[in-house]
């Protein structure tokens, strides 16, 4: 589903990712782990075309990534659910704004719009907050709401930048379970993340990232 | 992508920044007054001298000697050299009637002999009066055969000449002035509000909206913050000129022609504002 061939790429002299190579199949829940400055970033940002490579080449869904052409990459991001390390919710609109955001983007009815994002609200048991602003929601529930805007186009991977960032235990622990539950229900995920403890289980795989090359051992 | 997208979002980025929204319309708006403003002004002093340049009158006096005979074909004369001049003819009579009833009734029963001779008036029209012109007429006339002399205010012409030319360099700077001051009031609103709306722009893009969507929506959100500035700034500028106008007395006519034709500046001013925002400020 998602390769990496040899992929490179330099922010800064000595940083950013080298020579990397790993594949990830439908259906799988990978955690890319490693310190901060690493890299983890700067791959996820790759495959949502928002830096391009200095060499080697990105497979999505068997096609070779390359983000010159604008309406392809953006097409392209309309298929992949994104969720940052922060829940960075717009503001001044609401949730359901915020949720139905990815779906007006995409040309949606008014009426399947309203249908989708109800069903995501409800997914992640936020129907009761709607209407409220994401400054009126707890951390968990921004991050909730953040993973529901993520899905709710039904990306064919979720990306996952720190999602238990900056949300408490028992936030970590019902955003953990959501994860879960939607990889078993046929999501592939990558998730980033700096403290692979709480994945245990979760995970099916794990790739360690250090000073911006790849192995499958810490 | 759809129209409705593009168009709903333009309408809730204007509401949701209501008070950048606030400021992007008042710029536009005193944008449309400056300018309008400027432009009335203008215009109402050219109508003005104008109307003055129309009063005044070239006077045309046939020597004594002709007969009153060939006074008709010295008008066919004049006529020959501009035919969009209005010629009327005063004859000795007329003069001597119109000089005693100005000046002294009984003038003529003391002097045994009319002095006064026969002319005629030359109305010219108003965008030739020039004194290069004028000059040239002066001359013409003279060339024909029974023309004594030629008159006209020369020092009122010269005079309005020279503040019609001043005018039109003091203009041609102010307006120049006018037109970067509003955009530049403009341009800074629509900075300030794009700001306020990067980070929205920048969540568009990354959930797969195209840079042209974000363009068209920008720009859209400045052709409405343009038409409603430059509906209040034209609605202003007709208020402003109907308050004058109660100040001044009647014969001075503040006129304030193709007024909605200040709204369609504002929108194109803005929409071209928007341009140049998007390319300066958007940092997406």
């Amino acid at each position: 589903m998602i390769r990496f061939l040899n992929v490179c790429f330099e922010h800064a002299p000595g940083k950013g990712i080298r020579n990397i190579n790993f594949a990830i199949r439908r259906g799988e829940f990978v955690l890319l782990v490693g310190p901060t400055g690493a890299g983890k970033t700067t791959i996820l940002r790759s495959i949502y075309l928002e830096l391009r490579p200095k060499s080697g080449q990105i497979l999505i869904e068997d096609k070779f990534q390359r983000n010159d052409k604008l309406t392809d990459v953006a097409e392209m991001r309309q298929k992949i659910g994104i969720v940052f390390p922060e829940a960075r919710l717009l503001k001044d609109r609401t949730i359901f704004e915020n949720v139905a955001l990815p779906l007006q983007i995409a040309g949606f009815k008014r009426r399947e719009m309203h249908l989708q994002v109800n069903k995501a609200l409800f997914q992640f048991g936020l129907q009761d907050r709607a209407q409220s602003y994401p400054a009126e929601l707890s951390s968990g529930e921004q991050k909730k709401a953040a993973i529901a805007r993520a899905l709710v186009v039904r990306p064919f991977i979720l990306l996952a930048d720190e999602p238990l960032a900056n949300v408490d235990f028992d936030a970590s622990v019902e955003v953990l379970e959501h994860l879960q539950r939607i990889n078993s229900e046929g999501m592939t995920i990558l998730a980033a993340t700096h403290v692979p403890n709480p994945y245990q289980g979760i995970a099916h795989r794990i790739l360690y990232l250090k000073n911006g090359s790849l192995s499958e051992k810490p | 992508m759809t129209l409705n997208f593009i168009i709903s979002e333009a309408l809730n980025g204007l509401r949701k920044s209501s008070l950048h929204t606030f400021v992007s319309v008042a710029a536009v708006t005193l944008a449309v007054l400056f300018i309008s403003t400027f432009c009335y002004t203008i215009f109402n002093l050219k109508e003005a001298t104008d109307n003055l340049l129309e009063g005044l009158e070239v006077q045309a006096f046939i020597a004594l000697s002709v007969l009153s005979e060939q006074h008709e074909s010295i008008k066919t004369g004049l006529l020959a050299l501009d035919d969009r001049w209005q010629v009327t003819y005063i004859s000795r009579e007329a003069a001597a009637q119109e000089f005693a009833a100005e000046f002294d009734p009984d003038l003529f029963n003391v002097l045994d002999e009319n002095p006064l001779p026969a002319s005629f008036k030359i109305q010219l029209p108003s965008a030739a009066m020039n004194p290069v012109y004028l000059q040239a007429v002066t001359e013409n006339i003279l060339a024909l055969d029974g023309i004594d002399d030629v008159i006209y205010d020369r020092d009122l012409l010269e005079m309005l000449s020279a503040a019609r030319q001043k005018a039109a360099a003091v203009g041609a700077v102010v307006a120049l002035v006018v037109v970067l001051l509003a955009m530049g009031v403009t341009v800074n609103a629509l900075r300030l509000k794009l700001y306020a709306q990067q980070e929205a722009f920048h969540m568009m893009q990354l959930l797969g909206a195209t840079l042209r969507t974000i363009h068209t929506i920008i720009w859209m959100q400045g052709t409405i913050l343009g038409l409603a500035g430059g509906i209040l700034g034209t609605w202003l500028t007709g208020v402003i000129a109907w308050l004058l106008q109660l100040q001044l007395p009647s014969e001075l006519a503040v006129e304030t022609p193709f007024l909605p034709v200040f709204i369609l500046i504002g929108v194109l001013m803005t929409t071209l504002c928007s341009f140049f925002a998007i390319r300066r400020f958007l940092t997406i």
